[in-house]
């Protein structure tokens, strides 16, 4: 039987949308910031941090048993795998401009 | 077929395995999750390593309502609120309050289309196709996948609300577990949207 798994605590629950809710405006405020790449990273970690967040508290993933933890963790390693192993491939591999044909 | 004879059939709809500790169905959902990460994953891959490897991009907030899309963003995350406190009925045996939240899980969604149609509609006045550039083609593709993650959510948590119904009354505890595994769904098309907000609207 899973931990805690019929637990609802409704002020948590309140607590947490209202997390996602300020971190979404802080995204949009920092877009308006025009931080460059520094903004960018920055919301990637914010965005991560509230998917997070979502995932753990609304998923209910922090009761949820490890081998479910396991396969999610193994399913974004490969995500990331996939973006940057061919991302890395475009940054150190030599390439005419004749060749970047996408605008 | 009744109830107590599927049982039989299938075993560990309603009770845990003693091997994984989930129910069948909370098992079968996080594999398709899983699966659902490596799709939204495969299109925000293709959209990085395009975006990576092209010489110029179009500032997309240019083309792209953020109002709009901050609205949708607060209109989803209200929706996953609805569909916790319809769980949450049920555990309270509460059908009546369910149906309310699940009703207005559902109206929340159908609010989310609309906005997105709304949108949608504006780029093609503009004559902005997924013809026109690389970055709308993106743009279309994954918010167009991702609205019919929504539809499918809606025709699913619809069900739950009409003929699916009946099973409150023949195994709540069956019940209670369909609703938990189409949250979880729910959930990860609100966790999915956060990710397409910020990086098709503010990056």
């Amino acid at each position: 039987m899973e931990k805690n798994e019929h637990i609802s605590d409704p002020k948590k629950e309140a607590l947490i949308y209202l997390s996602i809710l300020a971190l979404t405006a802080t995204v949009i405020g920092i877009h308006y910031l025009n931080l460059g790449i520094w903004g960018i990273a920055l919301t990637v970690a914010i965005v991560s941090f509230e998917a997070c967040l979502l995932a753990y508290h609304f998923m209910h993933l922090i009761h949820t048993r490890l081998i479910i933890n396991i396969i999610l963790v193994l399913t974004v390693l490969f995500f990331l795998g996939l973006v940057f192993w061919p991302a890395w491939d475009i940054g150190y591999s030599p390439r005419t401009p004749s060749e970047y044909s996408v605008n | 077929m009744h109830t107590n004879d599927t049982e039989e059939l299938v075993p560990y709809k309603v009770e845990s395995r003693q091997d994984t500790g989930l129910y069948n169905a909370k098992l079968g959902i996080w594999l398709f999750l899983a699966s659902e990460i490596m799709l939204f994953g495969s299109l925000f891959s293709a959209y990085i390593l395009l975006r990576v490897g092209s010489f110029s991009w179009p500032v997309q907030s240019e083309f792209l309502n953020i109002p709009i899309g901050a609205i949708n963003s607060v209109i989803l995350l209200t929706s996953s609120i609805f569909i916790i406190k319809a769980w949450t009925a049920l555990h309270e045996n509460d059908f009546k309050k369910y149906k309310k939240f699940m009703t207005m899980t559902i109206i929340a969604a159908i609010v989310f289309l609309c906005f997105k149609g709304y949108e949608y509609a504006e780029h093609f006045m503009h004559h902005e196709y997924p013809s026109k550039s690389v970055f709308l083609a993106l743009y279309f593709l994954l918010t167009g996948v991702h609205a019919l993650h929504i539809l499918g959510g809606i025709i699913v948590n619809a069900y739950y609300i009409g003929p699916g119904a009946k099973l409150w009354s023949e195994n709540k505890k069956w019940f209670i577990n369909r609703i938990e595994v189409a949250g979880l769904y729910w959930h990860f098309v609100d966790l999915v949207w956060l990710f397409l907000f910020s990086t098709l609207y503010l990056m």
